[in-house]
């Protein structure tokens, strides 16, 4: 396969809020499907829960397109079940990322100056 | 990869939602993910578990959708973009291995599509079939909380009730003694957790207005035994129920917010019943209660004070089967326990054994089982008879459809995907009439708990729970199926093609389709015919009961309740001072236009039963023949409107100091003196020989006359017989309850602390105490109703649709010069030929259900009630005459119809 470039990271955007929301979660460690439930539904408040259903219909995606990957982390045998999987991102999916970050800063800069939001709300 | 087992167990929500993912993921997902998303399932259903039911209810709501969504997500991508971001990668997955959702989608789509073409046969299915489907589900909730719903007490299928039997005198189960409980208890090693309730009137006092409450008396372990716990406070200590000084007691919930304003420090103060005083230990909510629940307070007891009382039998005593030993095995032991204590007090304990009786068993007995029974098996044939219809109405419709069907066929469709296609469109109507049916069936539980009296404890109320609605789902699938399945399977059976030759008739039935139609309306006539006899054989077993002239005359009396404390009345003679000055008052009170005292009321539950001989006859052992009795003042015949047929009333001149003199009624003159008026005759009855000073005409004494004989009975006048527990009947001359308070008030003139209960009107009594057999009429009524319309509409469009296709038969034998008089009578020929096979089919079935109702009627006669007349006036004569006059008129107007056509219009029609 050959090396993912920027270019390859623009045509991924926009991500879905899922995608998203679980490159964020990967971003500084490896998860496992619960934890990145709980790791999206902490940060955004309770505004994103995902559904089992929905994160892995997202995770065989991203793994597919190279956004995350299967992590050989185990952590401590003690607390370890051996049926979880953990995930971590990608250098791709880290790319792919960061490019759907810069788009949202740019709308959020773009409302921010048409004053959408002050006047509506 | 196969998934291995998880190790630890996996609750039924998640199993199942196990397989949905399985049959709605592709499997390219599942098969991958598969343990790794259980794990992650059951992490998160394990935080949620504890979770008020709100939030456990959003989880499984999110997942729900979540899997459904992703499902369709995963099957069709969203856009030509989402396509091209695949291919990046992967090539797309062969078609093959797509899940089934793309085709079911297909097919419901398609089927809603159908469903909305034919809008008048799709509402006719569809309340045909939620009106079998309401009726269902509500008797479901019956069964459900009655036969199925686990009780709501620890190791509940351990718990047993245990009984006295007097083997001498009958079988039946009797409470136990004192002595003998306590025997029992410190010997039986199959039997543990003993423990033991006697039911009690008391009055509460030292309130604003004085109580009458049912008391328990329970041994101290009584709620631990239950796995009672209250909502404050605490439950008797084990060592509580002696005789010490300030005995101790739980309020229930109910009175603690009706009498105490819901007071928090009624906890550690006391409450005085009888005069004597409690010490407040805890509240027990209102969701508990154990087989009697109007429970108002329950006080601790270990019954010391009757501890060597081997004859009055007063407790009702639950114990719990050790574990490992069998109901029987305990039954064994006990009836050898009980032997033995025979021998050791041969002269209380000779004849009596012991009944051992699962909590399951006890309630609802055999009778009110067997009726419930009864129902589901009349409710399921309604069912049937909308199933039937629904089949018949779409094989009409596919086979206005056969044409479609072959080119769908010519086109490469497989007949099983056909089929498929169908019954989706079965099973999705079925649904819709399911949702529909539930929702009725709300109403339905509604009306099934007016007829409840408040005695029945909550746990027995129908309510619509998981497992109801399950039951719905379950039904509606069903029938969707089972209405589905043979106009489906006879839509893609036989030669496809040769509806598309030109100018083959598409929708001409051929013989085997005649046939099924055929079957259909014998099965209408036979379902119909079992239903409607059902129905109306016990409709007029309970209409017997209700209908009966009550020989009294209820308008404008009303009547209040008092039950004088035996501590503070405690002979006779201060009861009837007690009487005869309330009566001196009441007689004062304005627009009092009548009144009467009488210790049972007309149409009681409950009536007191007295052994009594004949003087001048001999009676062997045990022979003795019992009667109903009951305490009245002298103006109760005439102020009830009771006739007295022979001899006198009684008079204020019959009093404690004069000869003691008792009126019989009829019955008791019919069964033991042949008839003869007995006047000057006397009776020895409570210890005491009396005269006879009247006869009085029979009247509706009990709830169930009418359907039992009237049973013979004794009165006793006031003055001779003042038993504590007497009714004040008031007969007013406009609104009798404008009479209630100056009476209670007048009452309590002449005691502060004597509490009056139960005020109501004769009618509304009379109402309460029929309320269930009331129902129960209805509900026939209305479920003989239901199937009478079911199965007309069901037969009328079955014989409609085959007429319609013999239009061109009836076309060509027109033109030949048939009259129109004759072909009328060749289909009503047909349709009678399906009628009277269809008819002879259901009797034996019909026969079936009357046989059942019979043996449990017959059973309640087992338990020493008599039935007057047996069940020989069994309407299937008229069912059937009215079922074939259903199906007359369902050939005749079709098939006139049919005459009115023009030959060659008529030869015309395909």
């Amino acid at each position: 396969m050959a090396k993912p470039n920027g270019h390859e990271a623009a045509r991924m955007i926009p991500l879905s809020t899922p995608v998203f929301q679980i490159l964020l979660s990967l971003n500084d460690r490896d998860l496992h499907g619960y934890g990145i439930i709980q790791d999206i539904s902490a940060r955004t408040e309770g505004e994103v829960i995902l559904s089992t259903s929905t994160l892995y219909g997202a995770i065989k995606r991203m793994i597919r397109d190279d956004l995350i990957r299967q992590s050989d982390m185990r952590p401590d045998p003690d607390l370890d079940d051996e049926r979880r999987r953990y995930y971590g991102i990608t250098e791709f999916g880290r790319e792919v990322a960061r490019c759907e970050a810069r788009r949202i800063h740019k709308l959020a800069e773009t409302i921010k100056k048409t004053r959408f939001v002050e006047r509506t709300s | 990869m196969l998934p291995s087992r998880p190790d630890f167990p996996r609750p039924l929500s998640v199993k199942l939602f196990a397989v949905a993912i399985r049959v709605l993921l592709p499997s390219s997902l599942h098969e991958e993910f598969a343990e790794d998303l259980e794990t992650t399932l059951l992490d998160q259903q394990r935080a949620v578990r504890r979770e008020a039911i709100s939030i456990r209810a959003a989880f499984w709501v999110r997942e729900i959708w979540g899997l459904i969504a992703t499902a369709f997500r995963e099957s069709y991508p969203r856009s030509l973009g989402d396509r091209r971001k695949r291919r990046r990668v992967n090539p797309p997955a062969p078609k093959r291995s797509r899940n089934m959702i793309s085709s079911l989608r297909q097919d419901a789509t398609y089927a809603f599509r159908m469903i909305l073409k034919t809008p008048v046969v799709t509402i006719i299915a569809v309340v045909s079939l939620a009106i079998g489907i309401a009726a269902n589900t509500t008797i479901f909730s019956l069964v459900n909380s009655w036969l199925l719903k686990p009780l709501p007490y620890p190791d509940a299928d351990r718990l047993v009730l245990v009984w006295q039997n007097d083997r001498v005198e009958s079988d039946d189960t009797e409470n136990v003694t004192v002595a003998n409980f306590w025997d029992w208890r410190a010997e039986a090693t199959s039997l543990g957790d003993w423990t033991a309730s006697q039911f009690q009137t008391m009055n509460l006092t030292g309130l604003d207005r004085p109580e009458q409450l049912t008391i328990a008396r329970v041994t101290p372990d009584y709620f631990r035994v239950l796995g009672a716990e209250p909502m404050l406070g605490r439950t008797f200590h084990i060592q509580e129920g002696g005789t010490e000084d300030s005995p101790v007691a739980v309020v229930s919930e109910t009175l603690w917010k009706n009498r105490f304003g819901a007071a928090p420090d009624l906890i550690g103060s006391t409450v005085v019943l009888d005069g004597r005083s409690y010490s407040v230990v805890g509240i027990m909510p209102e969701t508990f209660d154990f087989l009697l629940g109007t429970v108002g307070i329950w006080v601790a007891s270990d019954f010391g004070d009757q501890r060597h009382n081997r004859e009055d039998q007063t407790l009702l005593v639950t114990a719990r089967v050790i574990p490992g030993v069998t109901v029987q095995q305990a039954q064994s032991e006990l009836t050898a326990l009980a032997a033995r204590l025979e021998t050791q007090h041969p002269e209380t304990n000779e004849g009596i054994g012991v009944n051992v009786e699962t909590l399951r068993d006890a309630f609802p007995g055999e009778t009110d089982t067997g009726l419930v029974q009864i129902l589901m098996a009349v409710v399921v044939l309604v069912l049937l008879i909308a199933c039937v219809n629904v089949a018949s109405l779409l094989m009409a419709k596919t086979d206005a459809r056969q044409k479609e069907i072959a080119v769908r066929v010519a086109l490469g469709a497989g007949k099983g995907r056909l089929v498929r296609q169908l019954l989706t469109e079965s099973v999705i109507l079925a649904l819709i009439a399911g949702a529909l049916g539930t929702a009725l069936s709300v109403w339905g539980v509604g009306f099934l708990n007016t007829a409840f009296p408040p005695e029945i404890p909550a746990n027995y109320y129908p309510t619509i729970d998981g497992t109801v609605l399950g039951f719905s789902v379950a039904i509606s699938l069903l029938a969707g199926l089972t209405f589905g399945l043979t106009p489906a399977t006879q839509a893609v059976g036989g030669s496809l093609h040769s509806p598309l030759v030109e100018g083959s008739r598409g929708g001409t039935a051929t013989r085997r389709k005649k046939r099924i139609r055929g079957a259909f309306v014998m099965a209408e006539f036979a379902l119909a015919l079992t239903i409607l006899v059902g129905a109306a054989t016990l409709t007029d077993l309970f209409h017997r009961k209700l209908a009966i002239d009550p020989g009294f005359d209820p308008d404008n009396v009303i009547k209040m309740e008092l039950t004088l404390p035996e501590y503070k009345y405690t002979d006779d003679a201060s009861r009837v001072a007690f009487f005869d000055e309330v009566q001196r008052r009441i007689a004062t009170v304005r627009g009092v236009r009548a009144f009467a005292f009488a210790s049972a009321l007309p149409r009681t539950r409950y009536l007191p039963l007295a052994d009594f001989t004949i003087d001048g006859l001999t009676y062997g052992v045990n022979e003795q023949p019992s009667t109903s009795w009951l305490t009245i003042s002298p103006e109760y015949f005439g102020r009830m409107g009771i006739e007295v047929r022979a001899g006198r009333a009684f008079t204020d001149t019959d009093r404690s100091e004069t000869h003691p003199v008792i009126i019989v009624n009829q019955r008791m003159v019919d069964q033991y003196f042949d008839g003869d008026v007995p006047l000057g005759r006397r009776i020895t009855i409570h210890g005491e020989s009396r005269e006879v000073i009247g006869v009085a005409a029979n009247i509706a004494q009990t709830r169930l006359s009418g359907l039992m004989a009237p049973s013979a009975t004794v009165y006793f006048p006031l003055a001779q017989e003042p038993v504590p527990g007497m009714n004040i009947l008031l007969r007013a001359q406009a609104d009798p309850y404008q009479l209630a308070s100056p009476v209670q008030s007048v009452v309590w003139e002449v005691d502060r602390d004597q509490p009056i209960t139960a005020v109501q009107t004769i009618q509304e009594y009379v109402a309460t105490q029929l309320a269930g057999p009331n129902t129960m009429t209805r509900i026939l009524f209305i479920v003989g109703l239901l199937a009478l319309a079911l199965a007309a509409i069901g037969i009328y469009g079955v014989m409609a649709y085959s007429v319609s296709q013999q239009t061109s038969e009836i076309g060509v034998r027109m033109a030949l010069g048939a009259k129109p008089r004759q072909v009328l009578m060749r289909i009503g020929r047909q349709g009678l030929r399906l009628a009277g096979t269809g008819l002879l089919l259901g009797v034996p079935l019909a026969a079936l259900v009357v046989n059942f109702i019979g043996s449990i009627v017959t059973n309640a006669a087992s338990e020493g009630l008599e039935i007057t007349r047996t069940l020989s006036t069994c309407p299937i004569a008229t069912v059937a005459a009215i079922l074939i006059a259903v199906g007359l008129v369902a050939c005749a107007i079709p098939a006139r119809r049919a005459t009115k056509f023009d030959p060659m219009v008529a030869l015309q029609t395909e």
